[in-house]
């Protein structure tokens, strides 16, 4: 397949938070702030890329060639924790108030439905190595995307007056539904 | 054997990152020591 379909198809049209809707807990408890949202955004970039890269190599040249496939959940886990596991490192030394206001969503990364997601589909799409890298890019960069155009809305909205039982999460829901309507027609 | 030592090693690097994790967090009270 085209590359640049491969990223599309990662970035728009299956987008990983909007149509698969995996991801949806720090989507939603990230998305108050753009700053903290951007962030946590990079940081999934980051923990996505490399944990599609070292499962893809885990999978093709040690758990296929000894018919060890049933374990590959286990270790895509594992290499996503030990990942993030150095992002937290390196945030905590970087920026301590980043680290304060991403608060218990960095760690729960690693619970993070699109980042397991991610590498599954790649596993499962049987891809080439350049198409997994393309594909998890485009997939984390769509999460990106789409975390920071919720936030830049919820900012917004916070500043207007909303009906109280409207306020917080509601709206954030309603907000997030209509954008998942309009990322159904891309298909 | 060689996905089971993929596994051990995977887990002792998970083991050896969270025990950074949390020195790095640390701040010095006797809290987490006990």
């Amino acid at each position: 397949m085209d590359l640049i379909n491969i990223f599309l198809l990662g970035f728009l049209t299956e987008n990983i938070v909007l149509t698969k809707f995996l991801g949806l807990c720090s989507f939603l408890g990230t998305s108050s702030k753009k700053k903290n949202s951007f962030w946590m955004g990079i940081a999934v970039i980051f923990v996505t890329s490399f944990a599609s890269i070292l499962s893809y190599l885990s999978y093709n040249y040690i758990l296929i060639p000894y018919e060890s496939t049933y374990l590959k959940t286990l270790v895509f886990i594992l290499i996503i924790a030990s990942l993030v596991k150095v992002v937290e490192l390196f945030v905590k030394k970087m920026s301590p108030a980043l680290h304060k206001n991403l608060g218990i969503y960095l760690p729960l990364i690693t619970t993070n439905c699109a980042v397991l997601g991610t590498v599954l589909i790649v596993i499962n799409s049987n891809y080439k190595f350049l198409e997994m890298l393309i594909f998890s890019l485009a997939s984390s960069l769509g999460y990106l995307v789409i975390i920071y155009v919720l936030a830049s809305v919820r900012e917004r909205l916070d500043a207007n007056e909303v009906p109280p039982s409207f306020k917080g999460y509601p709206l954030a829901l309603i907000i997030a539904s209509i954008m998942a309507i309009l990322f159904a027609r891309f298909k | 054997m060689m996905p089971y030592l993929l596994l051990i090693g995977l887990i002792v690097l998970n083991l050896f990152l969270a025990v950074k994790v949390k020195s790095a967090n640390c701040k010095g009270c006797q809290k987490c020591q006990e």
